[in-house]
């Protein structure tokens, strides 16, 4: 009883500490110079490394589903009803939940070791005797970058997967075209997408957030220190986040629906 | 600007590791003081107290500026204003070595022109011999030029006290001395408070006012260099017996 307790301590004990440290990110970066540039710079690198892995993931979802999802809805004589199941199953969950996860297995593992490299070399200290904000800096940047990206990248996804579930269910099964396109424009309403916004930002600015986190604390992991507390801080970074991926996705899907 | 800080009773624990146990030191403005000790013995750590990196267990450090008047008033390091250079020099990997000197006055609470700070980089870089190297980053330089691009970086804002973590570990017996001379140009030039730590024994007895032997968690012997020799205290002597290479001690 008594280790539940403390598990439990634990873990809303370091949610306050993630908490606290997105919330000064967010705001000791608008202490930084150049904030704008930065930002842009950011969302540059989480972009560019991402997008091509979003795209080919995005594609693919989209045929799967087609397939499966034809295969599914003609049981039924419901056929017709691909770009339905498509559109709404991609743009609700799959879109902003792969991409979430995308992101953090490219990016997020990288954020997170840089940052702990960081740590590690003492480059972190250096910037607080410059009487520059470290977290600002550090974290800031990304973090913002995270609330611009994620969406982006999430319609990438969403959109290719259309096209992923086009190419499956109407150019390989024969399904008619308009009627997939037609299924798609008239059940796909403004708070699907909104759902799947508001998805998206969460993501980006928690995951980001754990990730720079880790990185950012790796020096206080009393098991592991030096190159294996970066490696470690980058393992718990994938997981958590991914972990949190999936749980707020259960929640917010249960607050919208 | 008159200031001194003072350091009273400093200790800091890791865990059961006591590493400082009542630190005690003065150190007043304009003038350059040397950590010297073992390995180990928390120079690194005092140092990293003073700067506000770590908190201490207990004891206090107290800046206190000494007006024209004579009156004194309490102050910090921040507003006193100062720079650290690390022992691993701590530069960012994808900065230039321009870049990497003029982070502070980018980044840092130091309003100057975009010319201002180039011409202000550029001419430090060439003092310290680094112009050629003014594009390339840490990693495709050398120990001894990283060494002098932190030491370039540690001055570049002017700064009245200046903490140095082994300044000199790396560098080839000609680019030490340039570093030392420099430290001293500088303190004459600027006017700043340096405090280093240093296991070049003697040598770093030339620039220095007076020498602080941290041992066994305390400042065993705080005075002017010429006078450490004097001390019977058996600790010392072997430690700067090892510390030098005479042909006495050979």
């Amino acid at each position: 009883m008594n280790s539940l307790l403390t598990i439990i301590a634990n873990f809303v004990r370091e949610l306050g500490a993630i908490l606290l440290f997105i919330a000064q990110s967010l705001i000791a970066f608008w202490t930084c110079k150049n904030c704008l540039n930065k930002i842009i710079q950011s969302t540059l690198e989480i972009g560019c490394r991402c997008v091509f892995i979003v795209l080919i993931i995005g594609l693919f979802t989209g045929m799967v589903m087609g397939l499966q999802m034809y295969y599914t809805l003609i049981k039924f004589g419901a056929d017709a009803a691909l770009g339905t199941a498509v559109s709404l199953s991609l743009i609700r969950e799959l879109g902003p939940v792969l991409t979430a996860l995308m992101i953090v297995g490219q990016s997020g593992s990288a954020l997170s070791s840089e940052i702990g490299i960081q740590r590690n070399d003492e480059q972190v200290d250096a910037l607080e005797t410059m009487g520059i904000n470290s977290i600002g800096f550090l974290s800031g940047p990304r973090l913002y970058a995270g609330l611009i990206s994620f969406p982006i990248l999430t319609a990438f996804f969403d959109l290719i997967g259309l096209y992923g579930g086009y190419f499956s269910g109407c150019v390989i099964m024969g399904l008619d075209g308009d009627i997939y396109w037609k299924k798609i424009f008239d059940s796909v309403h403004f708070v699907d997408v909104y759902g799947g916004f508001i998805k998206s930002l969460c993501f980006g600015v928690f995951t980001i957030g754990i990730c720079t986190y880790e990185g950012y604390h790796c020096h206080l992991n009393s098991s592991y220190k030096g190159i294996r507390g970066v490696t470690q801080a980058a393992t718990k970074a994938v997981v958590k986040s991914s972990v949190f991926v999936l749980v707020f996705d259960y929640l917010i899907t249960s607050f919208l629906l | 600007m008159n200031f001194k800080i003072n350091i009273h009773g400093l200790s800091k624990h890791f865990g059961q590791n006591v590493v400082l146990d009542g630190v005690d030191l003065q150190i007043n403005s304009e003038t350059i003081t040397a950590i010297i000790g073992k390995s180990g013995t928390g120079k690194s750590v005092l140092m990293k107290l003073i700067a506000g990196i770590i908190k201490q267990t207990s004891g206090t450090i107290e800046c206190v500026q000494i007006l024209e008047n004579g009156e004194i008033k309490p102050t910090s390091l921040d507003e006193i204003g100062f720079s650290y250079m690390f022992q691993n020099n701590a530069l960012f990997d994808s900065l230039t070595a321009f870049e990497n000197v003029a982070l502070p006055l980018v980044e840092g609470n130091h309003p100057l022109s975009k010319s201002k700070v180039k011409e202000k980089v550029d001419h430090l870089l060439e003092q310290l011999d680094l112009t050629s190297s003014r594009n390339r980053y840490p990693g495709e330089l050398s120990g001894g030029m990283n060494k002098r691009i932190a030491f370039a970086r540690a001055l570049v804002t002017e700064p009245k006290v200046v903490l140095f973590d082994e300044p000199t570990t790396g560098l080839d017996p000609e680019r030490k001395f340039t570093v030392f001379d420099m430290i001293k140009k500088y303190r004459n030039q600027f006017g700043f408070s340096a405090l280093l730590v240093s296991h070049d024994i003697p040598d770093v007895y030339e620039i220095v006012d007076s020498i602080a032997w941290l041992n066994e968690g305390k400042i065993q012997f705080f005075g002017k260099p010429e006078k450490i020799d004097l001390i019977s205290e058996i600790s010392i002597k072997k430690y700067l017996k090892t510390g030098r290479i005479s042909p006495n001690n050979l």
